[in-house]
């Protein structure tokens, strides 16, 4: 007589433990999950702040650009059929931004596949590990500890001066392969051509310009930097808007995923409580 | 007409990095802050040699002796 509702709380404990032990697992997720929403709700907010800083700088960094363009475009400028050209990556250091990177690293490995010989050199952590796994002898320089702030021309024209100086680093052409920002939501991997004096000197309407050969040497390396300084800045603006991106998607998801863990933790509380009834129920309609 | 600082071996680039700073230097106490914040490049630079990365070292543009004060 006593024997059988012993035996059935013996059982319903049994049952409440392991259900008990199913919901503990689902507190300890929903917790988890709420802390890393918060995270990312954060870096969100310090990516849109960052964004428009960024894109202010952006826009100045872009006329100077446009400056550069123009010239070029204005004296007819024509890459040399046999030139050797130097493909520069112009990434960063820093992840969670999307498709920045990997964006930057397929156009990269497309280019070296049609030239094999071409010497790289690669700005930033995140490009330069995923080019070294698949073209590490064409790389001739690295650049770290960029992208953590709006890059200056200071630091675009030292990048550019060690790429000038090395003379074992001989290029004719340089390709900066860049992101350049669409939209808050859009970016596009671009590219900028500089050129070397030789082509400029030939170009068809150069002779409106009045040059000589030593300040044309110096217009066309203050032209590299520029060219470097408006691919830095507006990389970084892409990579900004693109991590507000990502941290605002990863912020949606981790909000469903609380929403979903809630419901089956709520589920699996009743479905306790309706075990624990239907236990002693039929405990009491036994005695 | 070559330029005393060509000819001393430094680029176009390096040269207008000097007078930059030589101009930063001597502007109003007002901006020196904000001259303060975009100051600091932390950049560095590896050379690569077959496949392998060298040590990673600052970058400068400027080569010139260390700044007598601050």
């Amino acid at each position: 007589m006593f024997a059988r509702p012993a035996v059935a709380a013996r059982s319903a404990v049994f049952v409440q433990s392991r259900n008990m032990a199913t919901l503990k697992e689902i507190q300890v997720r929903l917790k988890s999950v709420t802390n890393i929403s918060k995270i990312t709700a954060s870096m969100k907010m310090i990516a849109s702040t960052k964004t428009t800083r960024a894109q202010r700088a952006m826009n100045v960094a872009r006329l100077y650009g446009k400056v550069s363009n123009d010239f070029v475009k204005q004296a007819e400028v024509e890459k040399a059929a046999d030139a050797k050209e130097l493909l520069v990556t112009v990434s960063s250091d820093k992840g969670l931004c999307g498709g920045i990177h990997s964006s930057l690293s397929r156009q990269s490995r497309k280019y070296l596949a049609e030239n094999p010989e071409a010497p790289l050199v690669v700005l930033g952590d995140k490009a330069k590990v995923q080019l070294q796994r698949a073209y590490p002898n064409n790389i001739r320089y690295s650049f770290s500890q960029l992208g953590s702030s709006i890059p200056t021309f200071d630091e675009s024209s030292a990048v550019a001066s060690t790429v000038l100086n090395d003379k074992e680093l001989a290029f004719d052409n340089a390709k900066l392969l860049y992101n350049r920002f669409v939209s808050a939501i859009a970016f596009e991997t671009d590219s900028i051509e500089c050129f070397p004096i030789s082509q400029i000197v030939e170009a068809p309407n150069f002779k409106a310009y009045e040059f000589q050969e030593e300040v044309l040497e110096n217009l066309n390396e203050f032209l590299f930097a520029n060219s470097l300084h408006w691919a830095l800045v507006e990389g970084h603006a892409a990579e900004m808007a693109a991590k507000r991106t990502a941290m605002e998607n990863a912020t949606k998801n981790a909000g469903d995923m609380i929403t979903r863990l809630t419901l089956q933790y709520n589920r699996g509380r009743q479905a306790v409580i309706t075990n624990e009834l239907i236990d002693i129920i039929t405990g009491a309609s036994a005695l | 007409m070559t330029f005393a600082w060509r000819a001393a071996g430094m680029n176009y680039l390096q040269y207008s990095s000097i007078a930059a700073r030589a101009l930063r230097r001597v502007a109003k106490s007002e901006l020196q802050p904000e001259i303060a914040k975009r100051q600091g490049m932390g950049i560095k630079a590896a050379k690569w040699e077959n496949g392998k990365s060298g040590l990673p070292t600052p970058v400068s543009t400027i080569e010139t002796r260390p700044r007598a004060e601050n």
